[in-house]
């Protein structure tokens, strides 16, 4: 059931086509600015914003930024991603802490992180803890609440035949209930890897920790000859909300090869 | 209601009994007002190496009968004995095998490691276990498809395969649930032999809930008939038809329409 060669073409056109139309807009926004239809005081030609993107893409000073913003998410990202599969893990499991505890979660989860942006600044400053910080929060509850949701959503049948196989503790958790709610789990993290890189720029462009946003932010208060240089970092950072989320839907292929929304897309006997 | 009381007979039959079966009953919701009585009362005993059928009218409470069986389900009274000993969860010498083998093997699983599940569980170690795996997938006939995904075959390998794993377990008795109900006539009946087959190779016990009257005489020896919800048992037929059984000569055989005869009678009767 592996890709034959047709499945190959039926990937590779759109993908062309896709470049196509990457092309045909970067036209276009030359193409106005040439005309004058964009006002140059503040929307730079496009290839002014390249030449200023290949310059700072050989300066160091845009790769400490993109590393600071990576670091803050990746460890963010990470803290409270891990935090939401355990607790998660045992609401799902334990009826009577979830019936007790998910009305806390779901009135945190509605609480925009924004709204406690001051607040970590004021406890920490504009450091990478603040940053952490909040991405760590704004990911946990979604995410924990997929968590939940997957955990109990065990098929009857999957889980009388983890009974019948004798599936118990550790390996029943491993070999059935994370399969199962894995595909909850995926989803979520998908959405919260997205989530928590536009709330790290968000972190250094108001908070003022380092990273592409306070590059950005700097770079606005540069004046209007820096202008290219805001238009690029910008561009920059849509480049890496791109790779995030393909990563993660990438990830979740290869992972959940087996699951019925990915057999048609992935080679299978990975 | 003057019935032969039916564990007098079966005991008569064989010495200790695998699966005895005591005034079962089971009700859902038991002691709230949304009590629903699904088996009233049911007593029988099957007999090592015996292949029993439970036929009944749809919606008798056959699956939660053999869930009570299983040991799935705590009935609300009555008692369930394996092998002598009262049943209080799922007994190590005892597989199910599920209708809906589509949810019933792990997707996220090869073949081979589906398989290799109850292995794992009994501490059996990496060599032995491949070789028992080979073993059972050559039992249920099938060839080269350990590293197939179950899902890539059809729903009749499938089932081959849950049947392969649920003898990994070497049980004593093998309980079924519809196992044949969801696959296409000419699958049904190759699985019909092949379960025959397996069961006189390995001298296993074997209780089929279905409800198909036709397949119930196929395979039994006997066939214990429940009434329409709350269950009882309504009569518990001998099949004395001789093995090994034939598709067409045992199904074209005058005793096997007289059976099927007798048993559409008790079932229609009773919805």
């Amino acid at each position: 059931m592996g890709p034959s060669s047709d499945g190959v073409e039926r990937r590779w056109s759109p993908i062309a086509a896709r470049l196509l139309v990457v092309a045909a807009v970067l036209a276009g926004w030359e193409y106005l600015s040439a005309s004058g239809s964009l006002d140059a005081s503040s929307f730079p030609s496009m290839t002014d914003t390249m030449a200023e993107l290949a310059r700072q893409l050989l300066s160091a000073d845009l790769w400490t930024a993109l590393w600071n913003t990576v670091r803050g998410w990746a460890t963010g990202l990470a803290i409270g991603g891990s935090l939401a599969v355990l607790v998660g893990t045992l609401l799902g499991l334990n009826r009577f802490a979830y019936l007790s505890v998910i009305p806390v979660v779901e009135f945190l989860k509605t609480v925009p992180v924004i709204a406690i942006l001051p607040l970590a600044i004021v406890v920490w400053g504009a450091t990478l803890q603040m940053k952490v910080f909040l991405v760590a929060f704004g990911v946990f509850w979604p995410l924990t609440i997929q968590v939940i949701y997957g955990v109990r959503a065990v098929d009857p049948v999957v889980r009388d035949t983890a009974v019948v196989l004798r599936l118990r503790g550790v390996r029943r958790f491993v070999g059935v209930t994370l399969p199962s709610a894995a595909p909850f789990i995926a989803t979520g993290l998908r959405v919260a890897a997205a989530v928590g890189l536009i709330l790290t720029i968000i972190a250094e462009l108001i908070g003022g920790a380092k990273g592409l946003g306070l590059s950005i932010l700097t770079s606005v208060n540069a004046g209007p000859q820096r202008l290219p240089a805001t238009y690029a970092l910008i561009l920059v950072t849509g480049v890496a909300g791109v790779v995030v989320t393909s990563a993660f839907a990438r990830l979740e292929r290869r992972v959940l090869h087996w699951h019925e929304s990915q057999r048609n897309l992935a080679p299978t006997g990975a | 209601m003057a019935r032969p009381d039916p564990s007098v007979a079966a005991s008569e039959r064989a010495g200790d009994p695998v699966l005895s079966v005591r005034t079962l009953a089971k009700a859902y919701d038991a002691g709230t007002s949304r009590e629903n009585l699904a088996i009233a009362e049911v007593s029988f005993d099957v007999a090592k190496g015996e292949f029993v059928c439970v036929v009944g009218p749809s919606g008798a409470g056959k699956t939660t009968l053999l869930r009570c069986l299983s040991g799935l389900l705590v009935p609300t009274s009555g008692e369930v004995r394996f092998e002598g000993t009262p049943l209080r969860a799922v007994p190590d010498r005892l597989s199910v095998v599920f209708q809906d083998y589509s949810r019933s093997l792990f997707p996220w699983l090869t073949v081979n490691r589906n398989v290799a599940v109850p292995l794992r569980v009994a501490g059996v170690g990496k060599q032995q276990r491949e070789a028992r795996i080979q073993e059972v997938l050559h039992a249920v006939r099938l060839g080269d498809v350990g590293r197939s995904y179950p899902w890539q075959l059809s729903g009749g390998m499938q089932q081959r395969v849950a049947i392969a794993r649920a003898l990994a377990q070497q049980p004593d008795m093998l309980l079924m649930d519809e196992p044949f109900a969801s696959v296409d006539a000419q699958t049904r009946f190759d699985l019909e032999d092949l379960i025959l087959e397996v069961r006189r190779e390995l001298d296993i016990t074997v209780v089929l809930v279905t409800h198909d009257i036709d397949e119930a005489v196929y395979l039994a020896d006997r066939i214990v008939v429940l009434t329409g919800a709350p269950s009882r048992v309504q009569e518990i037929v001998d099949v004395p038809l001789e093995r090994p059984r034939t598709q067409l000569g045992t199904r074209s055989s005058e005793a096997f329409g007289r059976l099927r005869r007798h048993l559409m009678e008790l079932v229609t009767t009773s919805s």
